[in-house]
């Protein structure tokens, strides 16, 4: 329970005060209206005894009556019937309203995690309990209510006063014995009559009052006259002197209940039945019905969300429609009379207007005379009244005591001994009708005439006596009555008392009024009176319990009433209050019990009740994840705030329920969107209304959310779709790969260093078109005038239910940079004026997105475009559009990104057009990525800066525009393909240094302009034959990544093109090759920074396996019988050719390879065939394999020159394609060169080798050995393939492979061994010890450094019978293969692990088996031998017998230093057979 | 059985809630929530006597006019509540504690998952299994 004003024992007192009746005649009540006041008004302030009295008890014990208070009712007062009592309930609670609203008022309090801002004082429900006292019915149970006194009053200028008080005396006599049943009631016959004559001192005579206030006396006795002087002051002095003294009457009287604020409270509230009953309230305004039309057209889901606690039952529909029906017939006439009843000066009060106070006339004196009069009265007459009332009727009492008792006692043991006498039979009626003279009511007024005077202790003895007399009697409303009675007696004795005070006979006496008497309303002054005694002792868990079952039982016995729902409220509240004041306070059940009474507000009608309760509940409920109860408060709070059109607050308050991601179903989220849409827009409505224009600025919406950082900028224009057999750099788009920006920046790299003579500017920094969340943002992105900007903006629908948004902008702010002084101003997009908007869309021309329908839990990308037509900087903070639900029953599919600035077709028109929808707009803001840098960035949260969305734009550049023309889209490995490209400058500004950078150079060549010119062929043919080879210079070091494209004049204006030939080549190997070229290109003319602008063209082309060639070189075997010349230098080459690919049905394939042409290219070597038949049939198909020999031989010494290649060609068929001309030459010197791969892997060098000492490559360092074994030839076999697409039809490629064959006896192929990636060792921590290595060549080279060949006969006849030894000369030719001087050691001996532990397996098989012959002579010679050079050494071999010899056992160690220790064995395993005959045997 | 189970976390907002039916979920939600004041209650007199062994079970904590909601709160202060109808009357005290014990467990399994992080809401499908075999019974 709230804190009140009065504290628990003045509420009682106040409560039960004994009832003095007022009857006046009416000049005596014109008297007192000059003070705008009638004569019941004009006393009550005065009507509390300040000083203390004393009474006497039955007993003649003496006590004393503290601040004793009576109170005084207008005798001509009519009864409020419950209706009028109801409207005056309501009135009095409406206009209590809180004083002070939330927020400046600082009671918070704090309970565990809650910090909560209440109002602890409920003014209203005080106004409400006094009213409600007031105006309870009177039961014949009590005599608290009848008025024990009667009080005539006349005045002095009455003619006759006398017999005017006998007069007022009959209408009283008459009055209570012939109308008992009228109000108000009587206490007893006898009642106290008091005869005031009251006198106006200004007007009347003061003697003729003197004089009839004595013959008063002597006709009333002067105990019971008064003459009463009032009206000191005229009226004429009122009106000049200002009265400033307090006004005490202003807290006693009714307030007239304000206009304006009896809307707050009309009955349409809760349901729309009650509506139309008081039609006298609809008629306020228009707009009033607006907002009811407009809710009613929301109505349909305005139900869906209902109370939850709101029984089904509880508006039993028949009994509600009877209900207002009943009275509003009559409703007009009876409120009217109820208003000038309740204020009986109702009509002058009106006349003299409001402004008019009240007592003007009365001075201090009078007041003080009114005081006195009240205090005679009192302690005069009412006090001695009561005490002989008191003592007779506890005379007659004590007399009938023992009669009763042995009577009615031995009849109740006779007849009805046997029924329950525990209070709490059910169901039955009083039966018992007491006669009004029944010592049983005797009692009890004997027990209320004790109570009203403050004799507590007596009181509650006869209360008690008297309730056991009601129980025996079973009639329970009497015995309600008392036991209620002798609860509060006790209490009132206050904490002097001996006994405890009795809560039980408080719960049984509700239980009884409730359960058996069916007397609501005494129940509910109990409940009243029961928890104010409660809560004073601190029993706040027993006042709430008593609150909340008074409200429950008020459900189900008076539902139908309105002023229940109130009470209910009222209740609960109160309930609320005992909770959050108990020890722990009980914060959830306080909150709970506001919602119920917030609904119950609600439900009476109470707005600005329902919405302060709610709104108090919502404190505790915020933010605590109870999201389904947050919501409904939300919902209920906006509605209230509606209903109030306090519609900033609605709006606010509905706002909530679409921010959060609701856990609610989708309907019931359909319905929020909707109210919220609905209120928004009248919001927006009403602030035009008053205002007359439209805001500047757009409010803010929660709809749909933004995912401000997955916002991507890209500059520049779209890419152009592919059309016919033309396709468009793909340029920058969205869908790119994000990882792949690491390539595009180093090929820029490359670019610039080219560029700029082979360095990078010193403030280079690589440029970017897209930029998103992963790009760095540091830096102002780039716009340029009269090119796109596009946005890539995610919209992300949080609800379940479809958002549909149409004409959506995005908001821009520009500030352009004008040369001129004056400072620029800022121009933005974000105005309703369409002047305005037009002026800016000169500016920067923003795309309109016409309609976005996003469904429920979608993200979806949206993609708009500006245009800025002049330098400065633009910036996008925003997006704006039109809000609307999404009807439901036409479901639009969503659109694509794509579509959605195209337009809208005519059928989608209707499904925004019909909805409700607002303007408003969103911010969009990035967040840029988080630093890690120092320390204090680590420790908080600290973002860098994303200026993404700040764009600066510059002036115009050229923008280049790359076509292909035919570029295909699956190749042949190897296949050479010619495509047409063409270089289109479409800006304004001409455009220079056009260069082209590849991560994979190696498959594309790019010719001249004058070689489109030629046939479309991709060779070059020529029928010559016999001069098959070309001397061509071939700088290998032309291969770049980055190459230059020759424009004509250097210089590409305006809307001109240039054509160029480019021919790819199909990768080596299979599958699908992702290649990026990056063009490069100025303006013309020199502008600031940047100075250049890129174009990205990125292809992914897919070959097909088509040919492998796999070939050897092999030293060349000859005899020496055969040629006289030998050469230790010739090769057999052997090719095979397989054709890889695979037939297959009804897809493309290659059919078969037609093998065109081996050429050879070398510095050293050209190619013959081996035989001289020609071939004819080179056709492999598929799954076939070729075998082609080939000799090579060695070129004339002239034609020996570092970047000087010989291109040999061998055609097999009667045309020869010149293999050094364009595509092809380009492509075999591509194939040559090995280019630093850009895969990240290798670019960053690991650490740890830069801290060793520089590595020296072992290739490199011991080249002049290399050499040796180093025949660096390449054949190129160029081909033709009948290829059959999917369609089965047929066209020929030509294509290329080659095979560089770099040494001999080894095979080698012509697609690149695929290097598997090293498997890395594991990481170790420790530092490892760098172990200086010795760098040896390989051992290969090693025993390749020089070949030997012997010459010597094959046949030597010699008759071993002359001589037993035949002895031969052997020529042993050297020849050292490398570069480099060798000393060489020929060692003849049988020992050859002497110097090497290399065993010739086979060497030394011979040589166990014949042991027949034996070198001779000097069996270690040592030579030196210069580069190349050949040495012959004579040597001699003797055979002991006849037989076939291989004399080649010799070992020849070799040694490229001078380290003798070092050399290595020679590998020849060639036999070189003698035959030795014996002459005899011929 | 059960119409209701909620799990709460210590600092008093839900982590679980499930109602059997969907339309009255709004109404549970007050109820439980309002619970919570007797639940602390009922912690605070408990942890007067008996200062380490608390028994986890509190019992019935309120009863309204259709249902009855009980209570349990482990030692880590995290809070079952289990709502069931009044017209229930084959639900003794030993089913309801059998009913929170389960409960507990549930919990407890859902809790080891390592990728749950305590304090979040709950959204764990052999615990939702759990609780609606609670409920089903």
């Amino acid at each position: 329970m709230a804190q009140h004003k009065q504290t628990a024992h003045d509420f009682i007192q106040c409560a039960f005060s004994p009832q003095v009746a007022v009857l006046t005649s009416n000049d005596a009540e014109q008297l007192c209206q000059k003070n705008n006041l009638s004569f019941t008004q004009l006393v009550q302030p005065f009507c509390r005894l300040t000083t203390e009295a004393q009474i006497k008890d039955p007993n003649n014990v003496l006590h004393t009556l503290q601040r004793l208070r009576i109170g005084m009712i207008d005798m001509n007062c009519q009864v409020s019937t419950p209706l009028v009592a109801k409207k005056m309930m309501n009135d009095t609670v409406t206009n209590e309203q809180p004083q002070i609203h939330e927020g400046s008022r600082g009671n918070v309090m704090t309970v565990g995690d809650y910090d909560l801002q209440l109002s602890s004082a409920t003014p209203w429900f005080e106004a409400y309990r006094d009213v409600f006292l007031q105006t309870i019915p009177p039961s014949e149970h009590e005599f608290l209510k009848h008025c024990l006194a009667c009080i005539f009053v006349v005045s002095s200028s009455h003619p006759e006063p006398l017999a005017m008080l006998h007069t007022l005396s009959n209408t009283q006599q008459q009055q209570q014995s012939q109308f008992p049943n009228k109000l108000p009631q009587w206490f007893s016959p006898n009642i106290l009559k008091y005869y005031v004559l009251v006198h106006d001192m200004v007007e009347a005579e003061a003697a003729k009052a003197e004089a009839v206030y004595q013959s008063m006396k002597s006709s009333f006795g002067h105990q019971s006259c008064h003459l009463l002087q009032i009206n000191s002051r005229s009226v004429t002095a009122v009106e000049t002197t200002d009265t400033s003294f307090p006004d005490p009457w202003g807290q006693f009287l009714h307030k007239t209940p304000d206009n304006m604020e009896g809307v707050d409270y009309d009955g349409s509230a809760s349901s729309g039945a009650e509506e139309g009953s008081f039609p006298n309230k609809v008629e306020e305004g228009t707009e009033k019905h607006a907002i009811n039309d407009g809710l009613n057209g929301i109505g349909n889901n305005s139900t869906v969300i209902d109370h939850p606690l709101a029984l089904s039952d509880s508006l039993p529909s028949p009994g509600f429609e009877d209900y207002p029906s009943l009275p509003s017939k009559g409703s007009h006439m009876s409120l009217s009379s109820v208003q000038s009843s309740m204020t009986k000066s109702g009509s002058f009060h009106s006349e003299k207007g409001r402004v008019m106070g009240h007592g003007m006339c009365l001075t201090a004196s009078d007041q003080d005379r009114i005081r006195i009069f009240i205090h005679e009265f009192s302690v005069r007459a009412l006090i001695p009244w009561a005490e002989r009332q008191m003592r007779t009727l506890n005379e007659l009492l004590m007399s009938r005591a023992g009669f009763r008792k042995s009577i009615v006692g031995t009849a109740k043991k006779w007849f009805g001994g046997n029924t329950n006498k525990t209070g709490q039979v059910a169901n039955t009626a009083t039966t018992v009708v007491y006669s009004k003279d029944a010592p049983e009511l005797q009692m009890r007024r004997l027990a209320d005439l004790a109570f009203l005077f403050q004799l507590y202790e007596f009181a509650y003895n006869t209360y008690h006596t008297a309730k056991r007399d009601f129980n025996n009697d079973h009639a329970w409303l009497h015995f309600a009555g008392a036991l209620e009675m002798a609860s509060l007696s006790t209490f009132m004795q206050g904490p002097q008392s001996q006994r405890v005070y009795p809560d039980h006979y408080m719960e049984s006496a509700i239980t009884t009024y409730l359960q058996s008497c069916k007397n609501e309303p005494y129940a509910v002054r109990a409940t009243l009176t029961s928890t104010e005694a409660l809560t004073s002792r601190g029993k706040y868990k027993e006042a709430a319990m008593q609150f909340i079952k008074m409200m429950s039982e008020d459900v189900f016995t008076s539902a139908v009433f309105q002023e229940s729902d109130l009470r209910a409220a009222l209740l609960l509240e109160q309930a609320a209050h005992c909770f959050i004041n108990m020890r722990p306070p009980m914060v959830r059940k306080y909150a709970f019990h506001m919602i119920l009474s917030g609904h119950r507000f609600t439900k009476s009608g109470q707005r600005k009740h329902a919405l302060r309760s709610y709104n108090q509940a919502l404190q505790i409920y915020k933010g605590k994840g109870w999201d389904l109860a947050e919501d409904h408060i939300n919902f209920t709070v906006g509605r209230q705030y509606h209903n109030l059109k306090q519609l900033e607050n609605a709006t606010a308050a509905f706002k909530h329920l679409l921010t959060v991601a609701s856990r609610q179903p989708a309907p019931q989220q359909n319905a929020f969107l909707r109210e919220y849409l609905f209120v928004y827009r009248q919001l927006l409505m009403q602030e035009v209304e008053e205002t007359g224009l439209q805001s500047n600025t757009l409010p803010e919406l929660p709809l749909p959310a933004l995912d401000s950082n997955a916002t991507r900028v890209l500059t520049g224009a779209r890419p152009l779709q592919p059309h016919d057999d033309k396709t468009y750099a793909t340029g920058v788009w969205f869908d790119d790969v994000e990882g792949s920006s690491k390539n595009w920046e180093k090929l820029e790299e490359l670019l610039v260093m080219s560029a700029n003579g082979g360095s990078l500017p010193l403030a280079y920094r690589p440029s970017n078109a897209l930029y998103s969340n992963s790009t760095d943002n540091k830096f102002n992105p780039v716009g340029y005038v009269r090119e796109p900007i596009t946005i890539e903006i995610y919209l992300v629908n949080p609800l379940k239910v479809a958002v549909t948004l149409t004409d959506v902008k995005l908001l821009w702010s520009f500030l352009p940079t004008i040369a001129s002084h004056d400072k620029p101003q800022l121009i933005t997009n974000e105005t309703m004026l369409s002047a305005k908007n037009n002026l800016a869309d000169e500016i920067v021309q923003g795309q309109v997105v016409k309609e976005i329908i996003l469904q429920g839990s979608d993200r979806l990308p949206v993609k708009m475009t500006l245009v800025p037509h002049q330098m400065g900087e633009l910036r996008i903070y925003g997006l704006t559009y039109n809000l609307g639900s999404h009807a439901t029953t036409f479901m639009a599919p969503s659109q694509g990104p794509d579509s959605l600035g195209v337009g809208v077709a005519g059928s989608h028109k209707a499904s925004y057009v019909s909805t409700v929808y607002v303007r408003g707009k969103q911010k969009i803001e990035v967040q840029g990525p988080r630093l890690n840098g120092k320390k204090e960035e680590m420790a908080g949260k600290m973002y860098g800066p994303d200026r993404r969305l700040d764009l600066s734009v510059h002036q115009e550049m050229p923008i280049l525009q790359v076509s292909f023309t035919n570029f295909p889209k699956t190749l042949l490995c190897g296949e050479v393909h010619l495509v047409t490209v063409t270089f289109t400058n479409t800006g304004s500004i001409p455009l220079q240094k056009l260069k082209l950078a590849s991560t994979n150079p190696k498959y594309f060549v790019l010719g001249r302009s004058e070689d489109l010119k030629l046939p479309a062929n991709v060779y070059s043919i020529s029928s010559n034959l016999k001069d098959n080879s070309a001397f061509v210079t071939c700088d290998r070091n032309s291969v770049k990544h980055v190459c230059d494209i020759d424009i004509p004049n250097g210089v590409l204006h305006q809307a001109s093109s240039v054509s160029l030939p480019l021919w790819i080549r199909g990768n080596d190997i299979g599958g699908v090759h992702e290649v990026d070229l990056l063009f490069y290109y100025q303006a013309s003319q020199q502008t600031t920074k940047p100075r250049y602008r890129l174009l990205r063209h990125s292809v992914q082309v897919n070959t097909v396996e088509s040919l492998s060639v796999r070939a050897v070189a092999q030293r060349a075997c000859k005899h020496s019988s055969e040629t006289e010349h030998i050469s230790v230098t010739d090769f057999v080459i052997s090719c095979e050719l397989e054709n890889l690919s695979q037939i297959q049905l009804s897809r493309s394939h290659v059919r078969e390879v037609c093998v065109r042409q081996i050429s050879c290219s070398s510095q050293r070597w050209g190619v013959e065939p081996l035989s001289r038949t020609a071939h004819t049939d080179t056709k492999i198909g598929s799954r076939e394999l070729l075998q082609v020999c080939l000799k090579s031989m060695v070129l004339s010494e002239s034609a020996h020159r570092p970047d000087m290649y010989t291109f040999t060609d061998l055609p097999f068929q009667n045309t020869r394609l010149l293999s050094s001309a364009t595509p092809c030459r380009e492509f075999y010197l591509r194939s040559r060169v090995k280019l630093k791969s850009f895969d990240l892997e290798t670019t960053v060098n690991p650490p740890s080798a830069q801290l060793g000492p520089p590595k020296v490559d072992p290739e490199l360092a011991f080249e002049s050995l290399n050499c040796a074994i180093n025949l660096d030839m390449a054949l190129i076999i160029l081909w033709e393939a009948q290829v059959v697409d999917s369609a089965g039809e047929e066209r020929t490629c030509v294509g290329q492979h080659h095979v560089i064959v770099e040494k001999p006896e080894s095979f080698f192929t012509s697609y690149p061994f695929q290097i598997l990636p090293k498997e890395r060792p594991p990481i170790k921590f420790t530092r490892e010890e760098v172990t200086s290595e010795v760098i040896k060549p390989a051992f290969e080279v090693l025993t390749q450094l020089v070949s030997y060949t012997m010459k010597h006969k094959t046949r030597q006849t010699h008759s071993f019978q002359q001589t037993r030894v035949c002895l031969l000369g052997v020529t042993l030719m050297l020849q050292n293969n490398s570069e480099a001087d060798v000393t060489v050691l020929v060692d003849t001996s049988r020992a050859q692990q002497r110097l090497s532990d290399i065993q010739d397996a086979a060497g030394q098989a011979l040589e166990n088996s014949t042991t027949g012959f034996s070198w001779v002579g000097q069996t270690q010679r040592q030579v030196t031998m210069t580069p190349k050079q050949v040495l012959e050494l004579s040597l001699s071999v003797s055979f002991s017998r006849p037989g076939v010899y291989n004399i080649n056992n010799l070992a020849v160690f070799v040694s490229h230093t001078n380290d003798v220790s070092e050399m290595t064995l020679q590998k020849q395993t060639r036999p070189s057979v003698v035959s030795v005959l014996d002459k005899g045997h011929q | 059985m059960a119409v209701c189970v909620a799990v709460i976390a210590k600092e008093n907002y839900p982590l679980y809630i499930k109602a059997s039916t969907a339309d009255n979920e709004l109404k549970f939600y007050y109820t439980v929530h309002s619970s919570l004041d007797v639940i602390e209650e009922k912690i605070n007199s408990a942890g007067k006597n008996a200062n380490d062994q608390r028994e986890l079970y509190l019992g019935l904590l309120y009863p309204t006019e259709d249902y009855k909601v009980y209570g349990y709160v482990t030692n880590t202060k995290i809070k079952f509540v289990i709502v069931v109808e009044s017209s229930n009357t084959t639900l003794r005290d030993t089913e309801i504690r059998s009913m929170f014990r389960k409960l507990h467990q549930g919990y407890v399994d859902m809790l080891c998952n390592p990728f749950y992080i305590p304090g979040e809401s709950v959204s764990s499908k052999s615990f939702s299994e759990t609780v609606i075999s609670m409920m089903q019974q």
